[in-house]
């Protein structure tokens, strides 16, 4: 298939660490990204870790003007022996000087070996887009050394990829510096790749089935060989064609290479079809009724799918596979073709759909409406998006084509802002500077100097002295999130020399416009940025049971009302929980100091010492990055009186559907909607308990998420361009 | 409540700080300098032990008749886990329970010598525990592998309850943690028939047994 770009919006430099001379899955994703990247109108330097001795898996590529494939010993001749593969290191080096040569844009790398070692170059910031398959599992503890290495992966990528929505979430528990980066690219299957023409069902009695693949102890191949003879004996007639030519060694069992070679040349009802090209493998395939993905049970713990199942799908061959969640949730509940690890759940499976024609039909009918999501125009629609949302060119020229610097002393939660501020000036820097400033009033004089317009995060402590110390030509905003905790600070200020006063809640804008003494065209609103796309994600089955707290904090929160909340939600329903995520200050290293909030914490772990059936429908959750999963199983948030003050942490929480919940306060209802504020704790409860149906929660959910979008980045943006331009 | 740091966490903290400077010898680009201030950091509980430092912190040498007291029956007293409460309230009828919820180590609740800790596969499905066994809820697995850790310590057997759910990705991990798992086949001897279980046992089995043909 031939593509050509009418232009080229960026170029891209891909590397996976696969030999492109075998088939298999690595070196099939790597040609599938080619593929999808040419169709984002991208050019796609595609570099290879080995010499082509087959074109065979490149040919997808053939005719794609705006792919060029990179030998990796070009020039070398015969002096490299066609065996010899690229080290990780040779890899690296090789991109740099690719990179100097052509200057990508883009540079995505598979593998952990390779994306490690193109952080630690520091050439690539920014432009990274790594496809990190081999995180350390949950059951291991990763080394220190493994995880700072993840860590600055993730630090110097501006995407990272990720197979499915449960990698991402995996992602960004194991690598909390992923988050926010995570883009789900799932497993592609070729648009055109459908069942055979014209084919016919099979008789009662009789099937057809394929493997192909490589044969491996955890994939059954040795068992699957003896399937046909044992079905024979039930009255089945099995033909198994097995694709193929990769046996592997197993360390368990010595002998079980020579059984699985003995097996698949003599076992009744085998053919063995042996190696074949990928397109050959396909049409090969496509004759079968049923195709084999049987697994030992230890190979059940996966975030990803198989690509080789969603083919079988694609072409209307119904799959063998075990049962497990990701295949339920891909099949449906009642796919006749599920078995486990054990042999007889495979014979009996096939068995069933052998002896029943209408329920073979139902299989394949179930496997090929499973797959529309994962076709490679539904990637190259994701990929696209994703790409271009990160090419925003800059709305503003600034005078002096000087950096944006944000500074604050707390900008943990200021990435939004930073996002903004990007898409609207391009170059910006951020400081976070110790609050006493003690011995580092020059360096960060020099810092500030060198900025053309400086943001401040909250006024306290740095804008009185940021306002004596401005430059000349340079631009000072204020940026305003809480105004009674900046108003001191403002006092001290020299209003005079701030340039634009951005403010996040609109009455704080009201309530400065009436107190100081400023110009009106000088005073900005600018809702809270937030990514909500990256945060809108399908809600996990029983979240309107699952009620969320995020602070324990008697000064913050009130957590013994949600206790209180929680005795009357069970005694309505009890699937009730309750979820609260925060430090427990039990655990913390140095208790609170004030007395009454120790005694507060006593009396709250006593009180539930007292009712164990309370306290057992309670679970205390750390506040790890992953937020964004959380708030997937969360379908309420109880939140505490803001007092005006619009927490991000909620307005993300609404971008995932959850449903926000608060004590009726002035400005309650214009922070989170009207239906939010609750007058009472009973009157909360049964607000709660009226929404257990699914129906009616996702009503209120999709609510959620529509006032979320109020906040979405572009949300900001007109009052940005103001503030930074005058 | 934590009295004091112990040895390994500062030797682990140690050689983290000593792993970032000399990560750090190449300067941060303002891209990086400025993803170092806005990202997430590693949570204290994510950070473990480097495998090849050896342990120097003091252990106590087993008892001489260690073995001996391992191969001596212990009653069980009561059982404590990670419960459905339809569970708990049929096992109370038969021993004291506890059923833990996430945090509940927190909150001072110990395996101790004499219980047996019940996982329940299906509590892993709603309720407090729910997403433990998935991608979504890896703190919550981990939770419960160290509950199940802290059980072998104390020579408590574990036993995992199946259900009919499907297995996800945190499911073999519970399984490699337990020490039994239920339902199994009813072990028969051909002359001296079916092989008792213990009451509790018996018990456990039939509940596991249910939850993974009900379900089907």
């Amino acid at each position: 298939m031939s593509h050509q770009p009418t232009t080229v919006e960026r170029r891209v430099l891909l590397y996976g660490d696969g030999n492109i001379n075998l088939i298999d899955g690595s070196t099939i994703w790597l040609v599938s990204m080619a593929q999808v990247l040419a169709r984002t109108n991208s050019h796609v330097t595609l570099l290879l870790k080995a010499r082509v001795v087959s074109r065979k898996m490149l040919e997808p590529l053939d005719g794609l003007d705006n792919v060029t494939v990179v030998d990796p010993f070009e020039g070398l001749g015969d002096a490299v022996p066609p065996n010899k593969l690229l080290s990780i290191e040779e890899v690296a080096h090789r991109i740099v000087e690719l990179d100097r040569a052509r200057r990508f844009d883009k540079i995505i790398s598979r593998g952990f070996g390779i994306s490690n070692e193109l952080a630690r170059t520091h050439e690539f910031d920014g432009r990274l887009w790594p496809y990190v398959i081999d995180l350390p599992e949950p059951g291991t503890d990763p080394t220190p050394e493994r995880l700072r290495d993840l860590e600055e992966i993730a630090l110097a990528s501006e995407r990272m990829l990720v197979q499915t929505e449960d990698s991402r979430s995996y992602m960004e528990y194991r690598v909390p510096a992923s988050a926010g980066k995570c883009v789900v690219i799932n497993p592609m299957i070729p648009d055109d790749l459908g069942p055979l023409p014209g084919r016919t069902a099979p008789s009662a009695g009789r099937l057809q089935g394929v493997y192909a693949g490589k044969f491996a102890e955890g994939w059954k191949t040795l068992e699957l060989c003896d399937v046909p003879g044992l079905l024979a004996e039930r009255g089945v007639r099995l033909s198994l064609s097995m694709i193929g030519d990769k046996i592997m060694h197993s360390v368990r069992t010595p002998t079980w290479r020579a059984r699985m070679k003995a097996a698949v040349t003599s076992s009744p009802g085998v053919q063995w079809a042996g190696g074949l090209s990928r397109d050959d493998a396909m049409a090969y395939s496509k004759t079968a009724d049923i195709g084999f993905s049987w697994r030992a049970q230890e190979l059940d713990s996966t975030h990803e799918l198989s690509t080789k199942v969603l083919e079988y799908c694609a072409m209307g061959v119904a799959p063998v596979v075990n049962r497990i969640a990701a295949h339920v949730e891909l099949l449906g509940e009642d796919y006749p073709l599920f078995v486990d690890a054990s042999l007889e759940s495979v014979l009996d499976a096939v068995e069933r759909v052998a002896r029943d024609p209408d329920l073979l039909e139902q299989a394949r009918k179930k496997a090929m409406d499973a797959i529309d999501h994962y076709r490679m125009a539904t990637t190259v629609r994701r990929i696209h998006a994703a790409l271009r949302a990160t090419e925003t060119p800059p709305r503003v020229t600034l005078a002096g084509g000087r950096p944006v610097l944000l500074v604050g002393a707390d900008l943990s939660a200021s990435r939004g802002v930073h996002t903004v501020l990007h898409q609207t000036a391009g170059d910006v820097r951020v400081a976070e500077w110790d609050p006493s400033l003690k011995g580092q009033e020059q360096p960060r004089y020099d810092e500030l100097s060198a900025a053309g317009v400086v943001v401040v995060e909250d006024a306290v402590p740095y804008l009185p002295w940021a306002t004596r110390r401005k430059a000349e030509g340079q631009r000072l905003v204020a940026h305003i999130r809480d105004l009674r905790a900046d108003e001191l600070a403002l006092r001290e200020a020299r209003l005079e020399e701030i340039d634009a006063f951005v403010f996040q809640a609109a009455p704080d804008l009201a309530a400065f416009a009436a107190t100081f003494d400023v110009p009106a065209e000088r005073l900005h609103h600018a809702p809270l940025p937030v990514d909500v796309a990256y945060l809108d994600r399908p809600g996990l089955p029983g979240r309107q049971f699952r009620v969320g707290v995020l602070d324990l904090r008697p000064s913050a929160a009130r957590p013994d009302t949600a206790v209180t909340a929680l005795r009357g939600l069970l005694a309505a329903d009890d699937r009730f929980s309750l979820h609260v995520r925060d430090h427990l200050p039990w655990e913390a290293a140095h208790l609170p100091d004030d007395q009454l909030e120790r005694d507060y914490y006593q009396a709250l772990v006593a009180g539930l010492a007292a009712e164990p059936e309370l306290a057992a429908r309670i679970a205390f959750e750390r506040p790890d990055a992953d937020l964004p999963t959380w708030y997937r199983k969360i379908g309420w948030l109880l939140v505490p009186r803001r007092r005006g003050r619009l927490d991000p942490r909620v307005v993300e929480a609404q971008a995932a559907g959850v449903v926000v919940r608060t004590p009726v306060e002035p400005g309650a209802a214009e922070l989170y909607g009207d239906d939010a504020p609750y007058e009472s704790l009973d009157a909360l409860v049964r607000s709660i308990a009226a929404a257990t149906d699914s129906a009616e929660f996702a009503k209120l959910s999709a609510a959620s998420r529509l006032r979320a979008a109020g906040h979405d980045l572009p949300a900001a943006a007109s009052a940005w361009d103001a503030a930074l331009t005058g | 409540m934590p009295a004091s740091l112990p040895v390994r966490a500062v030797r682990k903290a140690r050689r983290i700080v000593r792993g970032r400077r000399r990560h750090r010898e190449v300067a941060d680009s303002p891209f990086r300098a400025a993803e170092r201030i806005l990202s997430p950091r590693y949570p204290e509980h994510l950070l473990t032990e480097p495998d090849d430092e050896p342990e120097t912190d003091t252990v106590e040498a087993p008892p001489a008749d260690d073995d001996a007291a391992r191969r001596s029956p212990v009653p069980v007293t009561r059982a404590a886990g990670v419960l459905t409460p339809g569970t708990a309230r049929r096992l109370s009828e038969v021993l004291a329970v506890t059923a833990v919820s996430p945090g509940a180590r927190a909150l001072g609740a110990r395996v101790e010598p004499g219980d047996v800790l019940v996982v329940e596969r299906a509590a892993l499905q709603s309720g407090p525990w729910s997403t433990a066994e998935t991608s979504s809820g890896t703190a919550l697995l981990l939770e419960i592998l160290d509950w199940c850790a802290e059980a072998r310590e104390v020579e408590a057997p574990v036993v995992l309850l199946d259900s009919g759910d499907p297995p996800n990705v945190g499911t073999n991990l519970l399984r490699g943690a337990a020490d039994v798992v239920l339902p199994r086949p009813q072990q028969v001897d051909p002359v001296l028939g079916p092989v008792p279980m213990s009451p509790v046992v018996s018990l456990l089995d039939r509940i596991a047994r249910a939850a993974v043909e009900g379900d089907r």
